[in-house]
């Protein structure tokens, strides 16, 4: 059993594309609730596992809060506008923005089931790389809202992170 | 059938499975123990949900516009070479149907209008839902929900569930609320009342047959008593007299947690007065007569204490679950035969583990748990306990069973879990694989296909084995 897990624990991953360069990248992570209220920034594990899967491409992540000067990504809930709002904070740099949709499933033997819609778009080449995928979580308790439900879909969604940068860091970006 | 459909549908699914195969060469049915007291895991059998939501106006963020979707789950206790069942569609159920809408005519409410549900969570190492509401219950629901409250009304008929073969209404009505402090505590309670009307000329409906008696009844004597009192006269059995029935539920819940390496505790307690059952029907010299039980069966209660703790112990590299149970059913009509409508039970888990790396874990669990019958002796704790029934002593018309009133059940589990979305106790998918071992103080306490007669003419013997040995491997995965 001990060598069992040994070999297990001791496969690693692929690694990723490395081709960064040291250059910056914008980042910002937003919480749509599917209830009125406004956006908010996605919570903090979740931003760690967006800025480490970017990191771990050595590009040097830069996280924008979308609060204070950023104020369109909350007035917004379109991936356009929020484009637009944000150009002047890039100044042309490149930019990913992650935009996360919570919303409550059903109590699903015993766990409680969230769908986090998510649309990740990197503004870095001519044409924007856009990519939209839902997330099944799980949460054990009733507390439990969504941005737990968005912290919980943060490994699936680093992963997507990963592979449209390698994506566009393989294709010269 | 129900996965083709939603596809061709587009709509969102989910589900959960659970699927294992725990060759047994002890003569059990790769099963531990008997029931989920013992802890879950190595305790239950394969399981198959599958939910699908269709969304018809989908909830659009930072709007009040209205959104409804239609929500159906089918699931079932079988899958194919796992059990008896074989994975047949005749041991699934369409469980839940319902619809739900939103952001009509009162702001933060969803409505549902189908079968209910209302619940506070789950004891997880026991898979139990202490704090379950209105799942019995087809009709309406309101739901007000804030980041912080949370009020729950739901009514409607459980009569279909509560008395699928001799269907009656059961009027039926639910409220709950939680509220929740500071992100650190939070208090629910609630309460279920069921009223099962007087309707003169139903059969279905609340009656009681008067002169019965317990021993009688569950001897199956009635009508043969009857008729030694009364020679000759059996068509002239009293008749049901028209009654009305109630019963009810009242749960309460206590959560807190979020400080360090205290994620979460969870202290879940009901108590339920049982509803009374209806007829049952007793043959004697041809002459088949319904017996109306409600008159015996109007006593039974249920007081239910669950409380569960996770505890990080070392961030990403080990987990601890801490739990326990007490449960005291009581059936005042009852006091001269064992029942499970009569016992006291109680349990600790302690499971904990460990993350060697993000994906391979080593997990290892043990629990200990005492069942004790209010009304004499239950569980056989010897391969010859067939002749021992009162008092430990053969009667051949006694109403014990066996030599003890008692059953002590202790169980270890262990070995290596992988997880490929990373650490946590509850994390899933999981595959596993694991040995556990179980001692009671009952003969051959697991489900089991021996032959217990002591007959001279038994050609496969008896067996005495207290210790039993299972490895499984498993998977579990809600998606």
């Amino acid at each position: 059993m001990v060598l069992i897990l040994l070999a297990l624990a001791c496969l690693k991953p692929t690694p990723p594309v490395e081709a960064g360069g040291g250059r910056p990248l914008l980042v910002v992570n937003v919480l749509d609730a599917a209830s009125d209220a406004p956006a908010v920034d996605a919570p903090e594990r979740f931003d760690g596992a967006v800025l480490d899967a970017v990191s771990r491409r050595k590009l040097v992540p830069v996280l924008l809060q979308s609060e204070g000067e950023l104020a369109g990504v909350q007035g917004s809930r379109e991936t356009g506008p929020r484009l637009l709002a944000l150009a002047p904070a890039a100044a042309g740099a490149p930019l990913l923005l992650v935009e996360t949709r919570p919303v409550y499933y059903s109590e699903l033997n015993g766990q409680y089931r969230w769908t986090v819609g998510v649309v990740l778009t990197l503004q870095g080449a001519a044409t924007p790389a856009t990519r939209s995928f839902d997330v099944p979580v799980f949460l054990q308790y009733h507390h439990q809202r969504e941005a737990d439900a968005v912290d919980a879909a943060a490994p699936v969604v680093a992963r997507k992170v990963g592979e449209v940068l390698d994506g566009w860091l393989g294709g010269g970006g | 059938m129900i996965l083709l459909v939603s596809l061709a549908l587009a709509a969102d699914v989910g589900g959960y499975v659970r699927v294992m195969t725990r060759p047994d060469l002890e003569g059990g049915d790769g099963r531990l123990g008997y029931w989920n007291l013992y802890g879950r895991l190595l305790n239950e059998g394969p399981y198959a949900a599958l939910e699908l939501r269709q969304d018809i106006l989908d909830q659009k963020p930072g709007t009040l516009q209205p959104w409804t979707d239609v929500h159906a789950k089918i699931e079932g206790g079988t899958v194919a070479n796992a059990d008896a069942g074989g994975g047949s569609l005749a041991w699934m159920k369409l469980s839940q149907v319902y619809v739900q809408a939103g952001n009509i005519g009162l702001r933060d409410v969803t409505w549902r209008l189908g079968t209910l549900e209302q619940n506070y969570g789950d004891l997880g190492l026991y898979d139990m839902k202490p704090t379950l509401l209105l799942a019995d219950t087809l009709g309406a629901q309101g739901r007000y929900r804030s980041d912080r409250l949370e009020i729950t009304a739901g009514l409607g008929d459980a009569g279909w569930s509560m008395k699928p073969d001799q269907y009656n209404t059961i009027f039926t009505g639910a409220l709950s609320a939680r509220v929740n402090l500071a992100d650190h505590f939070e208090v629910g309670v609630g309460a279920q009342g069921y009223l099962e009307p007087m309707v003169l000329g139903n059969q279905n409906a609340p009656h009681t047959t008067p002169g019965l008696t317990y021993e009688d009844w569950v001897r199956g004597q009635v009508v043969e008593s009857w008729v030694q009192d009364h020679p000759g006269q059996l068509s002239e059995f009293p008749n049901p007299e028209p009654t009305g029935a109630e019963s009810g539920k009242a749960v309460a819940y206590l959560g807190g947690g979020g400080f360090g390496p205290w994620r979460w505790s969870t202290v879940y307690a009901s108590y339920a007065q049982l509803h009374p059952r209806g007829f049952v029907e007793e043959t004697y010299e041809g002459e088949t007569v319904a017996l109306y039980v409600g008159g015996l069966t109007d006593e039974r209660t249920q007081l239910f204490v669950g409380t569960e703790t996770q505890l990080a112990l070392v961030p990403d590299r080990w987990d601890l679950v801490l739990a326990g149970l007490y449960g005291d059913n009581r059936d005042a009509d009852n006091d001269i035969t064992p029942s499970d409508d009569d016992r006291t039970f109680m349990s600790a888990v302690v499971r904990t583990q460990v993350y060697v790396s993000p994906v391979v874990h080593l997990l290892v669990e043990s629990s200990l748990a005492e069942e004790v019958s209010h009304n004499g002796n239950t569980y056989r704790n010897h391969k010859d306990s067939i002749f021992a029934s009162t008092d430990g002593a053969a009667d051949g018309d006694g109403l014990e069973v066996g030599d003890s009133d008692t059953r002590v059940t202790w169980q270890g589990k262990g070995g290596i879990v992988l997880n490929p979305l990373g650490p946590g106790i509850y994390t899933r998918p999981s595959l596993r694989l694991l040995y556990g071992v179980q001692y009671s103080t009952q003969n051959n306490a697991f489900g089991n296909s021996f032959v217990e007669t002591l007959d001279q003419y038994n050609d496969f013997g008896n067996v005495e084995r207290h210790w039993h040995n299972v490895v499984a491997l498993e998977t579990e995965a809600w998606f």
